[in-house]
């Protein structure tokens, strides 16, 4: 999976300015994130996986200077499974608390918003 | 795309600008964009930033608008598909606005919904259509 995350964060350093502790933070976060989806049986297609790193840059970004989304009522969040939400949790708790951060419910959500657009649209 | 939910003047000349919003919102932006005088096409439902170039390509759209937490995955989407020039991660209308006057074509925005930002973006942009026919 690292292959194809690189080619996404190839295709988006002319515009995000990435740098090193990016692209090994994008390809932990890309990684785990596909690895759940390769556990319920989908996968991200190359649209997918570069939408999926532009967030994940900016959500390695905001654990790292500790900067907070502002705040979104999780009512606007539309109908998303309790497992994709739950299981990204679980998985992305250990990136944050590796960096003493906690990990917001809307950046789950919004992860998730990832996940189900990626499960419908093969 | 008859999900799309298109508003405003219609015909040869008319511009168009695509608006698409994660959480699904982006009602307030159409407003806006509409009381400029521009045709509107909102995407419906969440996720609509990550759509917000195909259905620009799909419309002929001038300019297309993504709501997210940078806007930044729409954007940069919209514009490796598309090549269309983007700015992202903006936070103000002032932003928008600067960056339709620097000839970008998605613009990124975090979770915003105004009618200002709507209509002075839409505005600039008729302003800037307007000086490249002069």
């Amino acid at each position: 999976m690292s292959a194809a995350v690189d080619a996404a964060l190839a295709t988006l350093g002319a515009d995000m300015s990435i740098d090193d502790d990016d692209r090994v933070d994008v390809t932990r976060v890309v990684d785990t994130v596909e690895g759940l989806m390769a556990d319920w049986g989908f996968a991200l297609n190359d649209d997918r996986r570069l939408a999926l790193a532009a967030h994940s840059i900016a959500f390695t970004r905001r654990i790292r200077t500790r900067e907070q989304l502002p705040e979104i009522d999780l009512d606007d969040f539309p109908e998303i499974p309790e497992e994709t939400v739950s299981g990204l949790r679980l998985a992305l708790i250990p990136y944050c608390s590796a960096r003493d951060s906690d990990l917001a419910d809307e950046e789950v959500f919004l992860f998730a918003m990832h996940v189900e657009v990626a499960r419908l649209t093969p | 795309m008859s999900d799309l939910n298109s508003r405003g003047p219609a015909g040869p000349g008319t511009l168009t600008i695509v608006v698409g919003h994660r959480l699904g919102k982006g009602q307030q932006v159409a407003k806006g964009i509409e009381a400029a005088g521009v045709r509107v096409v909102l995407i419906p439902g969440p996720a609509g930033d990550m759509r917000v170039g195909d259905v620009m390509d799909a419309e002929g759209a001038d300019l297309g608008i993504s709501f997210c937490g940078s806007g930044g995955a729409g954007a940069v989407t919209a514009k490796s598909k598309y090549g269309y020039e983007i700015e992202y991660n903006m936070r103000s209308a002032d932003a928008g606005v600067t960056a339709v006057q620097t000839g970008k074509k998605v613009l990124g925005f975090g979770f915003l919904d105004t009618e200002d930002l709507g209509f002075r973006v839409a505005t600039a942009l008729v302003k800037k259509q307007g000086e490249a026919a002069a």
